[in-house]
């Protein structure tokens, strides 16, 4: 009897053990999923987020050209120097801000605007990180002061916004 | 009598072995359910702060301005706007509390920070509905939008707005939701925050008059502006805590001096570009103005009325088509 009393409690230690270490595989299982879900979530909220900021970042303050004669037109000079403002690189939440021209160039032939090429470059990176995620852009009308124009007025030319969310990893 | 005694030592034993896993099994169980609703609650808390960040990017920039829009939520929710000074630009902070019927504590989620949003509420909101107004802050270039807000729940009774007919042409023109405009307190529902624009008496919550907003309750006085015929800022001052009011005031001037820094640099490039040389003259008034900015974004009360004569000077010397702003 001494026998098969060890032989039950043996049972249903052993029992216990594979249920814990069930219900154990069971939560590991459930985590992964959740926290996988978690962090779909967030990417997505951010996407969201990135999606309605191209839309509107042209109207913000530091981009916008004169807010009572062209709400979405972008004031090309201010983001010339915007670019070198240390202090707006955290502003957005962006690993990747750039304004482009519009034209026939590839990605790669695209030339950084400074203050000596204006009238011959392409992109200007407001904040240009190396890995970025998926871009969102947004058309824009460009806008400078232009002296060549019957001696001097504004050129608007098409241009685009280009940014991407910060990495969540990142934040 | 001996093989009596053993099986009864053996089934007890087994018992109090199954009692004891099965209560450690259970135990532990409900310790991890209830870990776990406070991690769901936590997220889902965090998760509604980060929507309605978002939710609020549209009534920024010009796009929604000035129209009275809604948001609504599934379950009772409390919206804690915190607005943080420190820093470059300062931040706004949102966090949620969602009035969840599992569990007896509801948990605040994560906030959700943001550097170019300016929220001007209560420090917490509370309800299912919330009433947004947006407004563009032009100083005389624009520095941001305004975000006004307040709960469905909580109603306003303007009084006396025979001096205010922009106010009380807004009112009657159904952008304020539940604001009702009378000509004296005793009209007001008795629940209501009486916001009174003339003639104060001692049921007044909030007295307006003279660029201030004075909030008896909280005992503390605001300055607001009306360069330009803008209402703006005296919305937000009527609809926000004085607190949060003076911090964002403040976060505007932060990011104010920076924009000045942007336009001097634009106005130097621009004069040595050749033409649009009358942009260069602004460079007085912009120093001024970033003076003036640093000390409103530096003081204990600030008062943005003192910005209003370098704010209007700016604005006459701003050449029409050769504009620097």
């Amino acid at each position: 009897m001494e026998k098969k009393a060890q032989l039950k409690i043996q049972q249903m230690a052993f029992v216990l053990v594979a249920l814990v270490i069930f219900m154990g595989m069971v939560g590991i299982i459930f985590f992964s999923v959740y926290v996988s879900d978690i962090r779909k979530d967030a990417s997505e909220l951010r996407d969201k987020e990135a999606r309605e900021l191209v839309r509107k970042i042209s109207s913000s303050p530091e981009f916008v050209f004169s807010a009572q004669s062209c709400v979405s037109c972008v004031d090309f000079i201010k983001v010339l120097k915007l670019k070198d403002l240390a202090e707006y690189k955290n502003f957005w939440k962006l690993d990747y801000l750039i304004v482009e021209r519009i034209n026939n160039k590839s990605s790669s032939e695209l030339i950084e605007c400074t203050l000596t090429n204006i009238d011959n470059c392409d992109k200007i990176s407001v904040i240009g990180k190396e890995n970025f995620g998926s871009a969102k852009s947004s058309f824009v009308t460009l806008v400078r002061w232009d002296e060549s124009l019957g001696g001097g007025n504004y050129r608007y030319e098409l241009g685009r916004i280009k940014v991407s969310e910060i990495d969540i990893k990142n934040d | 009598m001996k093989k009596k005694n053993k099986r009864g030592y053996e089934n007890s034993f087994a018992w109090i072995f199954a009692i004891i896993a099965g209560a450690t099994i259970i135990f532990l169980a409900i310790y991890a359910i209830s870990n776990f609703i406070g991690m769901f609650k936590t997220l889902r808390g965090s998760e509604s702060a980060l929507e309605i960040g978002t939710l609020l990017t549209p009534f920024e920039n010009s796009i929604e301005e000035g129209k009275l829009n809604i948001i609504k939520t599934r379950e009772e929710t409390e919206i804690y706007n915190d607005c943080v000074e420190s820093g470059e630009f300062g931040t706004q902070k949102i966090s949620v509390k969602v009035n969840s019927k599992i569990g007896k504590e509801n948990i605040k989620g994560v906030p959700s920070g943001f550097k170019n949003r300016y929220l001007f509420s209560d420090d917490v909101l509370k309800g299912k509905e919330f009433y947004v107004l947006s407004k563009p802050f032009d100083f005389p270039f624009k520095i941001g939008d305004l975000i006004i807000s307040w709960s469905k729940d909580k109603k306003y009774c303007f009084v006396d707005l025979r001096n205010y007919q922009d106010v009380k042409k807004d009112v009657e023109g159904g952008n304020f939701g539940n604001v009702v405009n009378t000509t004296s307190t005793r009209a007001c529902d008795e629940e209501s925050i009486k916001v009174c624009f003339a003639n104060p008496n001692n049921d007044c919550n909030i007295i307006v008059g003279n660029n201030k907003v004075m909030h008896k309750e909280k005992n503390k006085e605001v300055f607001y502006t009306l360069f330009d015929e803008d209402l703006g800022l005296m919305y937000a001052a009527i609809f926000s805590d004085p607190e949060i009011y003076n911090c964002q005031i403040k976060r505007l001037a932060k990011r104010a001096v920076l924009l000045e820094k942007l336009y001097e640099q634009k106005a130097s490039l621009s004069k040595s570009l050749g033409g649009c040389e009358s942009i260069g003259y602004l460079g007085g008034e912009l120093n001024e103005y970033e003076l003036t900015m640093g000390e409103i974004a530096t003081s204990e009360n600030p008062n943005i009325n003192n910005a209003n004569m370098v704010v209007s000077s700016l604005e006459e010397k701003n050449v029409q088509n050769c504009e620097l702003y």
